[in-house]
């Protein structure tokens, strides 16, 4: 999916982790993707660099969908569509 | 079938046990079901008061740099050692045991002398079987 | 006769599914030279037989990737004290016991220098040529105050959190945690 198509996307729940450090935002995402249906999108910021490797891992393992990730200044915007 | 993780909590030294709850929470965070067994120094870390006041544990390195340690995790936002295991409990399967006879060592005998978190005390046998079982295997 | 197959390949299936990689895993915690050593030693000789390698650097062990002629920018103040405190690289860790203010730690050195055995320096290097890879903990690294402009250039080094540690371990025939 190019950036263009990630930043249009209006996921169906946001998540904010960007106060916490690893593993907080795998955590977070755990809990949240809980909340959602299959088919929906997820997203989830995130200024924890190591995050950026660990979610799509953690999401593939997990059947989810890894759409993409897009940079802001200081965080980054993860996009995932549950399974 | 979920995949199964099994810790040997050996170490009862605050920068170990904030590791051991970061690799925890990872794994119930994609999961598995988790057995701690909680061995020799770790048994006095789960004792009821020492659980409540983490400033009672020693580091298992540069001890000198105990307060700074305690500062940076605490700029970072990142959660005091007990609390991982906390989140991690609430989430997936995971138990805590703790050795008999590690507790008694350290004058805790019955289940109410350790911190609620803990599941049971059991017998060293329990720890090998779970061991040969599982997916991943620590010694921490 | 069919029932039968099918009941094998199922079999086969599941087997395939828990099968373990010939893949060696381990969390690389200590940051005393002689555990170190061991980690290393270990490393490289799990590559000697064939094993992939994968190493997971996490709290006081980063300081010995820490390269000694670089400079790190932009940090934040209690982090830039705690990463000061710490050792930068591998001459400058300890030993765990009998370190005897350096007097051990300088016998150990001799020791080893007698008897042919690689330093660390030496290790890191051969780790790096046999292939081993390095994670590092990227929340030890803002914990320590470490920056990544700081660290040695080793060919196969990243970054990364809890999670890509345990799906390699889950994978993995032997996982250690030193």
């Amino acid at each position: 999916m190019s950036q263009e198509e990630l930043v249009a996307i209006q996921a169906d729940k946001v998540v904010d982790a960007r106060g916490t450090a690893c593993p907080g935002p795998l955590l977070a995402a755990k809990k949240a993707i809980a909340e959602i249906k299959s088919g929906e999108v997820m997203e989830i910021l995130s200024a924890d660099e190591g995050t950026k490797k660990d979610i799509p891992k953690w999401a593939t393992k997990k059947n989810h969908e890894y759409m993409g990730t897009v940079e802001e200044s200081g965080f980054f915007k993860i996009y995932l569509r549950k399974a | 079938m979920p995949k199964r993780m099994t810790m040997a909590l050996f170490s009862g030294s605050i920068d170990k046990l904030t590791a051991a709850g970061v690799v925890l929470t990872g794994a119930a965070a994609d999961d598995m079901d988790v057995d701690i067994y909680v061995l020799l120094q770790g048994a006095r870390a789960f004792r009821k008061d020492i659980a409540a006041d983490s400033t009672k544990l020693e580091m298992a390195e540069n001890p000198q740099l105990k307060q700074e340690f305690l500062d940076s995790l605490k700029a970072l936002n990142v959660n005091p050692w007990l609390e991982f295991f906390r989140d991690a409990k609430e989430i997936s399967n995971v138990k805590i045991h703790v050795c008999g006879l590690a507790g008694k060592i350290w004058g805790a005998e019955k289940l109410e002398d350790f911190n609620e978190l803990v599941d049971d005390i059991v017998g060293i046998s329990e720890y090998i079987t779970a061991a040969q079982e599982s997916d991943v295997h620590l010694f921490i | 006769m069919e029932e039968k197959i099918l009941e094998l390949e199922r079999r086969i299936k599941q087997l395939e599914a828990t099968k373990k990689k010939d893949q060696l895993s381990m969390v690389v915690f200590s940051g005393e030279l002689d555990k170190l050593l061991a980690a290393m030693i270990i490393a490289t000789g799990a590559t000697a037989m064939d094993m992939e390698v994968k190493l997971f650097f996490t709290f006081w062990a980063i300081s010995a990737l820490r390269d000694k002629e670089k400079r790190a920018e932009k940090k934040e103040l209690t982090s830039k004290m705690f990463g000061a405190m710490l050792p930068k690289g591998t001459s400058d860790v300890k030993l765990s016991k009998m370190n005897m203010a350096g007097a051990g730690l300088s016998m150990l050195k001799s020791l080893m220098k007698k008897k042919n055995v690689a330093s660390l320096e030496d290790l890191l290097q051969t780790a790096g040529e046999l292939g081993v890879e390095i994670n590092i903990c990227e929340m030890s690294m803002n914990l320590m105050g470490f920056s990544k402009d700081e660290m040695i250039d080793y060919p196969k080094l990243d970054y990364c959190g809890v999670g890509t540690y345990l799906s390699d371990a889950e994978e993995s025939a032997i996982q250690l945690f030193i």
